[in-house]
């Protein structure tokens, strides 16, 4: 099982991915902390001995710099001249800042993890992560139009290898794969508490990704008071305020109804 | 017989040999001073693309001709045989030698000194930024008198030759199989031509026995049509293919009109002198000074071959010296053909008019007047061409009349209709760019000129509107002015170039700085004339269409004294 | 060098006849692949890709046809006027 939570900032979405992880727990489960503010380790940390799946916790900058290493030490490989005239030692510095790099890291760790048998996605703020799957479907619209372009000129000019295309084509086939895992076998669930701004964020998540054709079964209302649906054919879990941060708690809470789910 | 083709021929071709030789080689030494030792653009600035000395200067010299010769060398004397075919010929022969091959040869080397920048571009740096925009209005002027003069010449031979346009069209069927096999199929470029110059040959016999009969307005909507179609299409389609294949009509036309007539041996005898003011443009009595730069203009002077040579063959010369051969020695090809078109008229004219039952040969007198409004039965002047041109080749070579008839208005119109196919191409981007002041101020304005099919169908529309009344002795002198006055451009940024930048001796000036200000005095008399005198007449035949013209005229005469203006400025700087 | 024969003029000649226009087009065509991929390197406001990284050790020619849209900006209308004939 894939599963993304998702929700607003500070609503508990961590412990609920947790407890998440602690029901499908076995040899191949990975709990994925996509938030640049890791915060997993600090809820488990008193509970370590008993957790049996795997913590990840990427760290971006780090990532990033290996990403802009390989691709300089490959860049001398393959004895680029224009590296010199470019300085691009300086321009890798900047690329780091360059718009979309944050996105394209958490693509990346998303691609990484997802083949895993039971994989539990904790993601960033939603705008972030909204940009993310955002990223994901232009950018396969993008590398399909210039894979046409690509293809009518290597065409034109009676040329068969060529590594640009190569790599252009590998990448789509990536994302085109993970698309389809998104959509197919991924679900995802959100994570709300009862006050006004963050029904009004979980409304705006789950409209996107049903408009995306992603399946959102489940919505967790954490620290409910009452027991009342805000979303249509959506099955919730309503969470009492004195179980929020026991993700064994809310591990059982959910329990039946993913199975359900599951079996579904 | 010193007026028979032979002759005549053989003078042309001495003319030129001679020059080439004295006025041109003292050109290359005394002004632009060519040196081998210089490295040319396409050496030093070297790119493997556009930047590539040429394989051989022929080959360039062959290029640069195929892209300056069309179908206004043809026409254009065609009319002007109207004063006689003496005055036609001295005027290719020494407005070549003199000012046009000038032209050529000096916008290529200034080009190729200046990194193998344009034309206008140089213009904007040596005159000023004002000189470059007017650059642009001109072509944009131009192009829309292109259209209008070129459908118009189009739709009559069409009308009144029902095998042309057959053959047309299945010469563009031939071409569009053509481009399939060579661009798609990536079939074997030696194999493909020759399937070309068949299906060529068959459109022809096609032509001959599918004739379409349509009246001269129906075929004005299909060219529009055309147009705008032909030019939204991936190149390889229809307009590279086409273009491929012109080349070879052209080589092979120049080729068997020459020998024919040098073969033949005819007596000329259409009038050699009729009268200085034959009544040419719109049948008012018109003077041949000032007005023949205007109706002869491509095969003696052209404002568009400084386009062709400073955009891409100058970034290609691989020896100063060159230049010379492919811009001085290229016009000299392409005002024989012209010789060619007034020397096959004015020996078999005649034989033709007569053919097709106009007697207008009683006097000199008789024949200026009534020339023009006899061809137009032909076909107009591509009709009086294609068929003279026939009656020679067909005498040497023994090939079939019809078929040559065919062949030579086929020539003709697949120039014709490659240029309008280009024309529409560049109007977009033209419009577009002088659209470009409106984008903050009137955003909305800006959109819609940029709106590509706005761009497109605006010069289209335009220009077929313009041909609509059949008028082409109108509009065809229109064309010829915009060109030269492009053509005054080019050479006034040149003599500031030989001035300013070359210094040059203040005697060797001259050979630019007299031919640059009789082009401009007399463009400039000939478009007044033209203002004032042809087109009132031309009210009768459609008012919106003169006031178009009017505006257009009044237009390029007001940017030609700005142009004038900035030239002196820029002399005493 | 041997001077080159009549006939081998002519083959080079309609063989370049053929392609003239169909390479400008092609070149175009480069240049935009060029501009899509690594425009922010002449200073377009286009942002970095991952693709325009991964691709960049390989893309030696397609720098090149970014600095011709340099080279050629300030005399477009030129040089696309060179390439068609119109009279």
């Amino acid at each position: 099982m894939k599963v993304f939570v998702v929700g607003k900032g500070g609503v508990g979405k961590s412990t609920v991915c947790v407890a998440l992880a602690l029901i499908l727990q076995s040899k191949d489960t990975m709990l994925v902390s996509l938030d640049p503010a890791h915060n997993i380790s600090d809820i488990v940390k008193n509970h370590e001995v008993m957790l049996n799946f795997e913590i990840v916790e990427p760290d971006f900058e780090k990532e990033l710099s290996i990403y802009l290493k390989k691709l300089t030490d490959e860049m001398k490989r393959e004895s680029f001249r224009y590296l010199t005239v470019f300085n691009l030692e300086n321009l890798l510095d900047v690329l780091r800042y360059s718009p979309g790099t944050e996105e394209h890291m958490l693509l990346e760790n998303i691609k990484r993890y997802i083949d895993r048998r039971h994989v539990v996605f904790d993601t960033p703020p939603t705008g972030l992560f909204l940009k993310v799957l955002g990223l994901l479907d232009s950018s396969i619209l993008w590398m399909e139009k210039l894979m046409e372009l690509r293809q009518d000129i290597l065409e034109r000019k009676g040329i068969k290898e060529d590594p640009i295309l190569t790599i252009i084509e590998k990448r789509l086939k990536e994302y085109v794969k993970l698309k389809n895992t998104l959509q197919n076998e991924a679900i995802f669930i959100g994570v709300t508490t009862e006050d006004r701004l963050s029904l009004k964020e979980t409304e705006r998540i789950f409209g996107f990704l049903r408009k995306k054709g992603y399946s959102v079964p489940l919505l967790v209302v954490n620290r409910a008071k009452e027991k009342k649906v805000y979303l249509e054919g959506i099955k919730h879990v309503f969470i009492p305020e004195y179980h929020d941060r026991n993700p064994f708690e809310i591990s059982r809470k959910i329990h039946s109804l993913l199975k359900l789910e599951i079996q579904e | 017989m010193l007026f028979s083709t032979t002759v005549l021929i053989i003078i042309g071709l001495l003319i030129y040999v001679f020059f080439y030789h004295t006025y041109g080689k003292a050109l290359e030494r005394d002004v632009v001073r060519a040196d081998d030792s210089n490295p040319t653009p396409a050496h030093r600035l070297y790119d493997g693309v556009d930047y590539v000395p040429a394989v051989n200067k022929w080959v360039l010299f062959g290029h640069h001709f195929a892209s300056i010769a069309g179908a206004a060398p043809i026409v254009g004397p065609a009319i002007a045989m109207a004063w006689g075919f003496v005055p036609a010929l001295l005027w290719i022969w020494f407005g070549n030698v003199f000012v046009g091959a000038v032209h050529d040869y000096l916008a290529l080397s200034a080009s190729m000194r200046h990194d193998g920048k344009s034309i206008q571009w140089i213009a904007g740096k040596l005159m000023s930024d004002r000189t470059g925009k007017i650059f642009e209005i001109f072509i944009l002027f131009l192009l829309i008198l292109v259209v209008a003069a070129f459908s118009a010449i189009l739709g009559n031979i069409f009308h009144k030759q029902p095998a042309v346009p057959s053959a047309s069209l299945f010469f563009i069927i031939d071409a569009l199989i053509v481009g399939t096999m060579i661009y798609r199929l990536k079939i074997n470029l030696s194999f493909s031509t020759i399937v070309g110059l068949l299906l060529l040959a068959l459109s022809v016999f096609l032509g001959l026995k599918f004739p379409i009969n349509l009246p001269y307005k129906i075929w004005l909507l299909f060219l529009l049509l055309y147009i705008v179609i032909a030019s939204v299409m991936p190149v390889w389609i229809l307009l590279q293919p086409r273009d491929y294949l012109n080349a070879y009509i052209l080589w092979f036309g120049l080729f068997l009109g020459g020998i024919a007539l040098l073969f033949v041996a005819r007596k000329m005898v259409l009038p050699a002198f009729t009268s200085f003011s034959a009544p040419v443009i719109n049948g008012k009595p018109s003077p041949f000074w000032p007005l023949i730069p205007l109706i002869i203009a491509c095969g003696s002077l052209s404002g568009f071959h400084s386009l062709v040579g400073s955009g891409t063959t100058s970034k290609q010369i691989d020896k100063e010296t060159d230049a010379l051969l492919i811009g001085y020695g290229g016009m000299f090809t392409e005002g024989f053909l012209s010789t060619i078109v007034v020397v096959s008229i004015g020996a078999f004219g005649g034989m033709v008019l007569l053919n097709a039952g106009y007697n207008i040969f009683r006097d000199a007198h008789t024949f200026s007047l009534k020339y023009l409004p006899a061809i137009k039965g032909l076909g107009g002047p591509v009709g009086i061409f294609a068929k003279t041109y026939a009656e020679a080749v067909s005498r040497v070579f023994h090939l079939s009349k019809h078929f040559i008839v065919v062949f030579a208005s086929l020539w003709v119109s697949a120039f014709a209709l490659t240029t309008l196919d280009t024309t529409n191409r560049i109007a977009r981007y033209v419009v577009s760019e002088l659209a470009e002041p409106l984008k903050n101020k009137k955003h909305t304005l800006y959109s819609i000129f940029s709106n590509r099919w706005v761009a497109s169908l605006i010069p289209a529309t335009l220009g077929i509107w313009l041909a609509w009344g059949g008028a082409w002795q109108v509009i065809w002198p229109a064309f010829g002015g915009a060109n030269q006055m492009l053509a005054s451009i080019a050479l006034l940024t040149a003599t500031l170039w030989v001035y300013k930048e070359l210094k040059v001796e203040r005697k060797y000036t001259y050979f630019v700085l007299i031919p640059a200000l009789f082009l401009w005095i007399t463009v400039t008399i000939a478009l007044l004339w033209y203002l004032i005198v042809a087109i009132p007449g031309f009210f009768s035949k459609g008012i919106a269409q003169a006031v178009i013209l009017i505006v257009f005229v009044a237009g390029m005469l007001i940017l030609n004294f700005l142009l004038i203006y900035d030239f002196k400025k820029a002399m005493n700087d | 060098m041997t001077k080159p024969r009549f006939i081998d003029i002519l083959r080079i000649f309609f063989k370049e006849r053929a392609y003239s226009i169909y390479d400008s087009e092609t070149l175009e065509k480069e240049k935009l692949f060029s501009f899509l991929l690594y425009g922010w390197m002449i200073g377009f406001p286009l942002p970095v890709t991952f693709l325009s990284l991964d691709t960049l050790p390989y893309a030696e020619k397609e720098l090149k046809k970014l600095f011709l849209i340099i080279r050629d900006m300030d005399d477009v209308f030129g040089s696309t006027l060179g390439k068609f004939d119109i009279d």
